[in-house]
């Protein structure tokens, strides 16, 4: 696969994982710009010991991870535990929330369920995150039932 | 609601406009030449101090033994801070991405608390050997003017070396290792999530 390829390909998986992690849409797209500008580097060296999805998004993960250096943009603010009375949300609200419930887990667990919405097999995450696979089940099942409980308030 | 369904196809609604590949590529020959450039200053620094060094080495009969190790010192101060820095350049960039977020957030721990140890260390050692070097340096000509110059001398230029010692030095470094702490802490936040599930 070509650089080409790869960037045409995986951009808007990795834009989405980098939004899940900091939800911010400009500071997503530089760390996407800056995982792919690895991605370039290192390609020569890429053995193909894992899939090209895999290493991907390892270094996408690890790129988001860094962020920790700078991370004063960071905005920490509380969920609302309960929307007072407005409109149903549309589609649109919903996919914001959807973004901001995420990128306000803890780091990891960001990085897991990102990866997991992206349709990435248990094994392969595991394998990004270095965690056993029993494990990435277990936090997978607890943020997805936090993530509903989350959207059965907003959404009465 | 079905919660796989409804999450994975608000998720997959998220798009971004994909950059061109050139966009990408000024990005990453900017941060190149930005890498370059830091090196290349500190190196610079490196070889001109270290020249220097050498010149005064090849001079040092017309000087007496104590102002040369007095100038000795003195450089070794200004090569030991600049080799610090280009080590520190040399680590802030250097690049393991490819490993498993674990690994890679305990590499990243270890090479912030080299960081820390360079700065703090460095930073203390070069003071030490800039301090003792000016003494050193001085102690002829103070030797040769008598008693009086001597204590003028060798006070102030004392007062002057305790005031960056116990003033400026502290400061240098408390100013260099608070961000740089406050980094470590989150990285090892981050990293006890890792811990707490296995």
């Amino acid at each position: 696969m070509s650089f080409e390829e790869i960037h045409k390909t995986y951009w808007q998986r990795v834009f989405r994982l980098c939004m899940g992690y900091v939800n911010d849409r400009d500071w997503a797209k530089d760390i996407a710009q800056e995982t792919f500008i690895t991605v370039w580097q290192q390609l020569p060296k890429f053995k193909n010991e894992s899939s090209i999805g895999t290493w991907i998004f390892r270094i996408a993960s690890n790129h988001c991870l860094r962020q920790l250096e700078k991370d004063k943009r960071m905005m920490k603010t509380a969920l609302p535990a309960q929307i007072e009375e407005k409109p149903p949300p549309d589609i649109e609200d919903k996919v914001q929330f959807l973004y901001k419930c995420i990128s306000e887990l803890p780091e990891t667990d960001r990085i897991i369920i990102s990866l997991e919405l992206e349709d990435i097999d248990q094994a392969e995450i595991s394998n990004i995150v270095g965690l056993s696979e029993s494990n990435i089940r277990v936090k997978i099942h607890r943020i997805k039932e936090k993530l509903t409980e989350k959207f059965k308030h907003y959404e009465h | 609601m079905n919660t796989n369904t409804d999450l994975k196809q608000l998720w997959n609604t998220q798009t971004s406009e994909v950059p061109s590949i050139n966009e990408l590529f000024k990005k990453a020959s900017k941060l190149r030449n930005f890498t370059r450039y830091k090196l290349l200053i500190v190196n610079i620094m490196l070889a001109v101090t270290l020249a220097g060094l050498t010149i005064m080495a090849f001079h040092s009969h017309t000087m007496s033994s104590t102002a040369s190790i007095g100038i000795t010192l003195t450089v070794l101060a200004i090569v030991a801070y600049l080799y610090a820095s280009n080590e520190i350049i040399k680590l802030l960039f250097k690049s393991d991405f490819d490993s498993s977020n674990s690994e890679y957030l305990r590499n990243l721990i270890q090479l912030k608390h080299k960081q820390e140890f360079l700065q703090k260390t460095i930073t203390t050692f070069s003071f030490i050997c800039l301090s003792v070097g000016v003494f050193l340096y001085m102690y002829d000509e103070a030797v040769q003017r008598g008693l009086e110059y001597s204590l003028i001398a060798y006070g102030l230029t004392g007062a002057w070396i305790a005031f960056n010692w116990f003033y400026t030095r502290p400061r240098t470094i408390k100013k260099q290792l608070t961000n740089l702490t406050e980094i470590i802490q989150k990285l090892e936040t981050v990293n006890a999530q890792f811990a707490e599930t296995k």
